[in-house]
This record gives structure tokens, sequence and C-alpha cells, in this order.
């Protein structure tokens, strides 16, 4: 055969090859599909611009948001909140506003396991124990995934005079600090924030890159993407080798940049920010009357030590590197500086963790079990403290506020 | 060891790669080392057990050899069946005879307490136990003529491959091919993985798939809807003929690998057009085992209708019983005995039409009696799944109560379609292994191969956390 031709005869191959694998992988997504369903993610297109806040829910959407180990209801109200419709507050009711990004909107979970439901039957709990009180707890959930202080700050002005509350309860995680100061604009698009920015300076478009455009696309629509995806990254042995041998991505090293020792220049920069704008919410609570309460909620890597080992074994990072309550540090601290009550849920949670997960396996969120273990600690702190409504239930004054947390003198 | 497990991927690679390099004694002496560290790895006690089995009937069959007079044969003979059976019975079926004698007597007013014992059932001794009787009685029927080498006939017996689940081998087969060189080939070994292709995507794509509708369905029977409960038969029906055809393709995969040429298990049952075929192609090494050693010398077909009759019963009968000890399956034998009695009656001494029509009418009673024999031998299936006879009959109840056919599993019905394609493929073609062996059609093979490969990937690591033994290990 003429050298010519049997170029040809090769590329005839792979031409071939290229086609038999093409129909091969439809076929492996057809048999997935049909015989080993998966819980592809979900896109969750459900978001919404909103003047004050920059986004909220999309009122009245309804979708599924899902995942390998979940697979939750969200269902929004008319006022884009993941909560139950509320009228005008009756007679009686103690309203709580909950703020907080993805752990207090429960991320993976139904409503009634969500940090918000939870939270207000462990309260009505609590009170309904003690003789002659009759308050009624409505605990709103105002969180949205992915907020930050910014959002928590300008939360409170959007849904403050529409719920007039008794009570402000913000949802701190670690990882939650700002980037930015100034007012942010958001750029939502088909349900989806495509870009943030500040007044003045270029939008910062989210994509652009393609295969990890594919990979997004494949993990919302493809089942057999996802059962290979879960194989790779989380298989307890596949994934640990893959964990090795994936190039320590940025994206991991950030998540553990806030415990680091000493703590970079940047992230103490974004909790400066970040704290400007707790501090603004501060100020618009007590000048409402309002009472504020932040509890503390504690990462995975926090709470079991074998995880916080695995994530910085990934990045290559040593323990002696490391404190694990260098940003609790600096909650307290700034709680303490702000006369702010600090309720923490963590050494339930440490013990409750010993004997039942208190997070999904594979997610860094919480679960329903870890949720509950956290209210009924946080509601018995609230209660002891005497903080309202308890402190019209009880004196104040008799109740010794203590903040939880070490001396962090570096940071007053 | 299971086929499907990453111990077995090692053993198994070892065994490649050693065994091709010896020579036939260091071959015969290696698989056997082989076959026991596979057999002990379960419960390395059960391995006496099985040397004991070999032993006797090795030193049966020297001595049949050399003994002339017809009692001491027989007395030989007796010696093997007891022997073997004896192991068998009290393993599989002493607590099962007690509970039945006691559950009798409680029931005529007597107070019976015999106690159970506390036994595990050594893992493929039903299969073992068959084997090893096949070589004695052929010996003893002088239709064998007895190894005198102990390495041979302690490989046949125990051959790593078939140990577990079968295929029951018979004697005159695979000892002579234990006993000269074997020749290990390009095709034999593209054979050998097709067949271990085709019997993981039987096991793993198929089989491990359909398991958890099964159990579902079968735990609580009187909690599902109608066709939840169709779904469940139909399911069960594609499950056991994906795990144990998918074992006996895997066995005989690597059995091909290594050289040997097993006996079909199973050829196409389900495209039977009646449920005689159905026995003739549904575990063949079982049925022909009952054919030669159990139906013909208890008369047969020779010694008139009843008798054809009673002996098909009896047949059936301790065909369930030898499934397992329990109710269900010795009903479930009783059933198929009437399926082949009343098959027969049908037929009024005709001989059962096996092979295909040439016209279209012919097509159409064809395809309404693979459709009517499908069902007889699926709805059977529920006591063969069924712990307990109540359990049966609340499945039955339910399944023709006709209330609500809802929660029909769509995923049944793709699983089935795929396993009956195979069937399709492989009858059609003529040939199981088609997809090594066949000379054209290169590109459509390479597709089928692929979609078989990309399959049992999908489903292994969809089922990575849940090995599922073969069904087939508890009898």
């Amino acid at each position: 055969m003429p050298n010519k031709l049997r170029k040809y005869v090769w590329l005839k191959r792979v031409i071939l090859n290229a086609i038999v694998l093409s129909f091969a992988l439809l076929w492996g997504e057809a048999f997935t599909v049909i015989l080993l369903p998966q819980n592809v993610d979900s896109k969750m297109n459900i978001l919404a611009s909103d003047p004050v806040i920059g986004y909220i829910y999309m009122p009245n959407a309804s979708t599924y948001e899902k995942g390998r180990e979940y697979n939750a209801l969200y269902r929004i109200n008319s006022l884009g909140l993941r909560d139950r419709e509320y009228g005008p507050k009756k007679d009686g009711v103690f309203r709580v506003l909950l703020l907080g990004d993805s752990f207090s909107v429960s991320h993976g979970l139904a409503i009634e396991d969500s940090l918000s439901r939870q939270m207000e039957r462990a309260l009505q709990e609590v009170a309904d124990t003690q003789v002659g009180t009759s308050v009624k707890f409505e605990v709103i959930n105002t969180a949205v995934g992915g907020y930050s202080p910014y959002n928590y700050w300008k939360a409170y002005l959007r849904w403050a005079p529409v719920f007039k509350p008794d009570l402000v309860l913000l949802g701190l995680s670690p990882d939650d600090y700002d980037s930015s100061n100034g007012e942010l604009i958001y750029i939502i698009e088909n349900g989806s924030r495509v870009a943030s920015f500040r007044e003045g300076h270029e939008p910062k478009k989210r994509g652009g890159n393609l295969v990890r455009n594919l990979r997004k696309w494949l993990s919302w629509n493809s089942d057999f993407y996802i059962l290979l995806r879960n194989f790779f990254y989380y298989n307890e042995l596949v994934g640990r080798l893959s964990t090795k041998f994936t190039p320590k991505s940025e994206a991991r090293l950030n998540q553990l940049q806030q415990f680091m020792l000493p703590q970079p220049e940047i992230i103490l920069e974004h909790w400066a920010k970040s704290f400007s704008y707790l501090e603004k919410l501060h100020e618009s609570t007590s000048a409402d009357n309002v009472e504020l309460i932040i509890i503390p909620i504690p990462l995975k890597e926090e709470i079991d030590a074998a995880v916080f080992q695995r994530t910085l074994t990934a990045c290559g990072l040593k323990l002696e590197q490391m404190d694990i309550n260098q940003p609790l540090d600096q909650i307290a601290a700034f709680c303490r500086k702000r006369n702010i009550p600090l309720l923490d849920p963590r050494p339930a949670i440490k013990a409750r963790n010993m004997e039942v997960p208190c997070y999904f396996v594979y997610d860094g969120h919480w679960i329903p079990e870890g949720i509950h273990t956290a209210v009924v600690s946080i509601a018995h702190q609230w209660s002891n403290l005497h903080l309202p409504p308890w402190n019209k239930i009880s004196s104040r004054e008799d109740a010794e506020i203590k903040y939880i947390g070490r001396t962090a003198a570096k940071y007053r | 060891m299971l086929f499907n497990s990453l111990v077995f991927i090692g053993f198994i690679t070892i065994v490649f790669l050693v065994y091709p390099r010896l020579h036939l004694r260091a071959q015969n002496i290696f698989l056997l080392i082989a076959s026991y560290v596979f057999y002990g790895y379960w419960d390395w006690r059960f391995t006496f057990l099985l040397l004991t089995s070999t032993v006797v009937d090795f030193w049966v069959g020297r001595q049949l050899e050399v003994t002339e007079r017809q009692r001491s044969r027989k007395f030989l003979l007796l010696i093997s069946i007891a022997v073997n059976l004896g192991i068998l019975g009290f393993f599989k079926y002493f607590n099962f005879f007690i509970e039945s004698t006691s559950s009798l007597l409680t029931a005529i007013g007597l107070q019976a307490n015999i106690p159970v014992l506390q036994i595990i059932l050594p893992i493929g001794i039903s299969f073992y136990t068959f084997k090893t009787l096949t070589y004695t009685i052929d010996i003893y029927r002088r239709q064998l003529t007895p190894t005198k080498d102990f390495i041979s006939y302690a490989l046949f017996t125990s051959f790593f491959p078939q140990i577990l689940a079968g295929p029951i081998e018979r004697a005159a087969n695979l000892l002579p091919q234990i006993a000269l060189p074997r020749q290990i080939t390009r095709a034999h070994v593209l054979t050998g993985l097709n067949l271990i292709m085709l019997g993981f995507f039987k096991k793993v794509a198929i089989a491990d798939t359909l398991a958890p509708i099964v159990a579902k369905v079968f735990l609580d029977p009187s909690a599902m809807t109608c066709g939840q409960l169709w779904s469940g038969v139909y399911a069960y029906t594609f499950q056991i003929y994906g795990d144990f055809s998918g074992y006996t393709d895997i066995a005989r995969g690597l059995a091909c690998v290594l050289g040997f040429k097993s006996m079909e298990n199973f050829n196409a049952p389900y495209l039977s057009k009646s449920v005689t075929e159905f026995w003739r192609k549904w575990h063949i090494s079982l049925s022909t085992w009952f054919l030669d050693y159990l139906y013909i010398p208890l008369g047969g077909n020779r010694l008139g209708k009843v008798r054809t009759y009673i002996n098909l019963f009896i047949t059936m009968l301790l065909c369930g019983l030898w499934h397992g000890a329990a109710w269900p399956f010795v009903i479930w034998g009783i059933i198929h005995g009437l399926y082949l009695i009343g098959h027969r009656i049908i037929l009024k001494g005709k001989k059962a039409e096996t092979s295909w029509p040439h016209t279209f009418s012919g097509w159409l009673i064809c395809i309404v009696k693979i459709f009517i024999t499908f069902h007889l031998v699926a709805l059977a299936w529920v006591l063969f799944r069924s712990s307990t006879l109540d359990g049966a009959l609340v499945y039955y109840m339910g399944l023709f109560s006709l209330q609500s056919l809802s929660g029909f599993s769509v995923p049944v019905l793709f699983a089935g379609i795929l396993i009956i394609t195979l069937d399709i493929a492989q009858t059609w073609i003529g040939n199981q292994t088609w997809i090594a062996d066949m000379q054209k059609h290169a590109i459509l093979r390479y597709t089928a191969a692929q979609f078989m490969l990309i399959s049992v990937l999908a489903a292994t690591i969809a089922h990575l956390e849940t090995v599922t033994p073969f069904i087939y290990f508890q009898f």
C-alpha cells in the first residue's frame, strides 16, 4: 500500500475509534440514567436581583437542590425567602431574623430540617418548659447561599422593616469574609449570579474556561459523569489517591488560609472588611433597639480532626502551621469588643460527632443531626444568658454574660 | 473468595502470571494449591471436608477398578454415596429435618424439643458433592477408568473456577483435560476473556443492579402495589439468571484462559417454548446430572406413563431439595415437576418442538409459547426467593389482586431487554462468544464489547460499596 494511503488507514481507524467511543459513552449515559441513576448537581437557577441586598431567591420559585448526598426541595415564598409565608406580627410572638449563608439556609436539607425551623422548635421547647411563659417563637430564614457580611448587613436593612424582628441571629462561618468594601453590584442572569463588582469597577464575570464549563455542564446533565466524578473524588481509596496526585489547587488552599499561622495579610484584610460590615450591622440593629446574637458556625474541619488532617495533607501543609481556633478567636474578639453575645455550638457538635455524623460525608455542610445538636446547645445558652426574650422572663442582671473563646489580645 | 472482589483480582493475576510458565505436573500442583487457597479463603476449616470427600472417592475409585465382585463394587459405591451424601445431609439438611419433624410432632399434639445445631453450610458443598459422585458412579458403571494420580483427582474436585457454583463438570470431561498437556492459544485467551466480560456484564451490570429492587419488594410484599410485585417477579427472574449464568460464564472463561474446556450450563433458557425445553437450557450440568443419575436409574420414561410422571415428580422434588433445605424450595421443585408432567400430558407422546419456525403464524405461536413458559418459570421463582411459604403466599395474593399496577419499574424492563437480547444474539449466531470468535462485523463486535465494558465499569463503580455474593453460593 502506498504511504499516502497508509496514512488514511490510520486516520480511518482513529475516526472509527472515536465514533465507537462516542457511542459507548452515550450508551454509558443511557445505562446509568436508567439502571444506576445518580443525583446530578442542581443548577439552582432561582436567584433574582434585589435593589438592597444585590440578590435574593426568586419569589415563589421552586426547585430541587441535588447533590450526591441530598435532593432537597427549595420552595421560595412570595418575598423571596426559603421559608413559609408570614403575616403581620401577632401579640406574644417573638420574631427572630436569621441572617446567614448556605449553612443557615441549610444547604441540601429539607426545610423542616433547616436551621431556622430547628432553631424555632428548640427555642420553643426551652420556653415551654419554663413556668409562666407563653412566648411563641418565629425564626425567619433570610439566609441565602453565597452571602457574606456585606449581604448580612444589607439583608437586615432589607428585611427588618418588613418583619420588625425582636432579635437578629447571625450564622457566621469562619470562611465568611469579604474581599471587597464599598457597595457591591451583582449581575443576575437566568436565575444565576454571573458577576459581582464595586461601583466604578469592571464586572468580574465568572466562567470562560472551556474545560471548567464543560465539567460544570456535565455535572448538571450527565449521570455517568457524576458517577465517575464521585468515584474519582470521593471513593475512600481512589479519592485519596487522586487527591494526592491532583495539583494543590488554589481553591483548596484558600479554604485553609484563615487557619494559617501567621494568618496571611490578605485574610486579615478580608476580616477587617467583614468586621466593618458586621459593625454596620450591629449599629443598625442597635439603632432599632434589636439585640444581635452571633452563632459561629463551625466548618467540618473544625469539628473533625481527621477531616482537617486530610485537607492539610492534600495541600501539603502541617498541623504545626495551623491554629484551628484562629477564626473563632477573631470573631470572639470582635464580639467582645462590640458586646455582642456569641453562642458557640462547637463543644456540643464535637461531642455528638464522635457518636454520629453531624456533617455530610462528601459535602462540607451540616446535616439535620448537626443542626439539631447546635440548636439545642444554642437555645440553652440563650436562655441561660437571659438574652431576649428571657431577659423579660427573669432579671438579666442575675446572669453573667460569658463570651467564649480564648484571649486574643492581638486582635483587640 | 468472590469473583467480583478485589482480592480475587490479585489472586487471578498471580495465577495467570505463574501458571503458563510451568510444565504440566507443576501446573496441576499449582492449580491444586490455588484451588485450595481459593476455597479456604472463606473458611479454611472446610478444606478438610473437601479433602475427606476427595480421599474417599479417590480410594473408592481405585478399589472399584480392581474389584470384580458385584456385591463388593456395590458396597464400595455405597461407601462413596454415604460419605458424600452424609456430609451434605449433615451440613445442609440436618436442621431442616429436625425442624420439620418438630413441627410435625407439634402439629399432632406431641411436645418435641429436639435441639437444632449451630452449623454453617460449607460453600459449594452441593456442587462438589455431585461432581465427585459422578466419578465413582461412572466407574461403578464401567463408563470411566479411574485415575491413578491423586493430584489430578484432587484438582478435578477442587478446580477453583467451578468449585463454588459449578458447572457440575463430569469426571469424564475434566479428568482427561487435567491429565493431558493443555494448549493456551491467543484464541483461548480471547474466548475466555469474552466469557469473563459477558459474565461480569450479567452479574454486575444486570443482576447486582436489580438486587436492590428485588430485596425491597420481597422484604415486605404486603406493602407493595401489584405493579411493584410484578416488577419484583421480573426483576428476580432476570437477577437470578444474570447472577448464575454470569457466574458460570466467568468460571468457564477462567477455565478457558487456563486451557480447559468446561461444559455449557445455560443456553438462552428464557427463550424456551416449554418448561421441558427450559430444563434442557437452564443449569444444564445439574439437570443432566439428575437425568443421568436419578431419572434414568428410576426408570425414566421406559416404564409407562404413570411411572414416568412419578419419576419426573421425584426428580424435580429432589432437585428442589438440592437447592435448599427449606419448604419453599421443595414446593418450587414440586411445581416444576407438575409443569413437566403437564407438558407431557399436553404433548400426548409427541416430542417437544425445539427448532425455530419458518412461517409467520409459526412465529406467532412460538412467541406465545415463550411468553407462557417465561411466566410459568417466573412465577415459580417467587417461591425460590421467598424465605417462607407464608411470605410466598402473600406475594402471590398481591400479584393476582390486580388492584394497582402503579410502581412498575422501567429499569427492570430495560435490564430484561438487555439480557434477552444477549440470548437472542447467542441463539441467532449460534455461539455465545461471538464477540471474540466471529470473523465478520468487526465494528459491530468492537462496539458491543465497548458497550459491555462501559456498563460493567459503571455498575462496578456504583456497587463498589456493596459486593453482592452470587445467589447460587448458598446452595
